[in-house]
């Protein structure tokens, strides 16, 4: 027997946008290693916790808590685009583009919906504190049933 | 103080747009003669859109339902800052009647 396919709810995709914190969309990277950039960029930029999210096989999303202005949130990303295209693992063309489009919308998006066949985002790990951004963007979530 | 966030609606939508059309004919008594008729219809489009929403949840999800029962789709192809409040109280200066589609259209850019 066919399993049958639930139906898209919502023709159109939804997605989370802010221009007060940092977000990562981190495609084609393994958890181990999103988990790595996550820890490490908290410590480094001070962001006091983050949550990973996944939002299809190897591509995940990281919200970090700090609120912080346009201007610091977009030198963050930079620096992260930066050190990963010159030093470690080789370059990420994908989030490099997926900067590029973020200081073009001067905010930054991730989506919170079905897109296609994927569904939607699921949580995957919460460290540190989530009082800011982490539980703005989980009460966001919930405009998507 | 929890501080005020959007929520970004993208897709293709649908709608109703003037389309002129333009062909040369030989007249039926004259054929050496070319005859250019140019008339105007409204044809169906196709079109990537998007629009963001600021305001509390609360807001964004009335400005959703909205959008949903009444069929409106952004103006142009980029609508940012939306105020969700606005919205809510003046749909026609944001947006205009048309369908959301779920299916994947060429991106130009």
């Amino acid at each position: 027997m066919t399993k049958k396919l639930k139906k898209h709810p919502n023709p159109y995709v939804l997605g989370f946008t802010t221009d007060k914190g940092l977000l990562l969309d981190l495609d084609n990277t393994t958890l181990h290693e999103t988990r790595q950039i996550a820890k490490k960029y908290t410590r480094r930029f001070k962001l006091e916790g983050y949550l990973i999210m996944k939002s299809s096989q190897n591509n995940y999303h990281i919200i970090f808590n700090r609120y912080l202005t346009w201007k610091t949130a977009l030198e963050y990303l930079f620096k992260i685009v930066w050190s990963y295209h010159y030093y470690e693992h080789g370059s990420k063309p994908s989030l490099t583009n997926w900067a590029i489009l973020q200081a073009c919308k001067r905010s930054m998006t991730l989506r919170i919906s079905n897109k296609n066949r994927k569904p939607k985002p699921r949580l995957i790990e919460k460290r540190g504190k989530t009082n800011k951004l982490i539980d703005d963007y989980l009460s966001y979530t919930n405009i998507y049933p | 103080m929890p501080k005020t966030h959007a929520v970004a609606i993208y897709g293709t939508a649908k709608y109703k747009q003037l389309k002129t059309i333009t062909y040369t004919r030989r007249t039926p008594y004259h054929p050496e003669r070319l005859q250019t008729i140019t008339y105007h219809r409204k044809v169906y489009v196709e079109r990537e859109r998007r629009i963001t929403l600021w305001g509390s949840p609360r807001d964004i999800a009335k400005a959703k339902a909205k959008i949903d029962k009444e069929n409106w789709i952004p103006k142009k192809k980029y609508v940012d800052r939306v105020p969700a409040k606005d919205f809510l109280k003046n749909p026609q200066k944001y947006a205009k009647e048309g369908k959301w589609i779920d299916k994947k259209i060429k991106k130009t850019p």
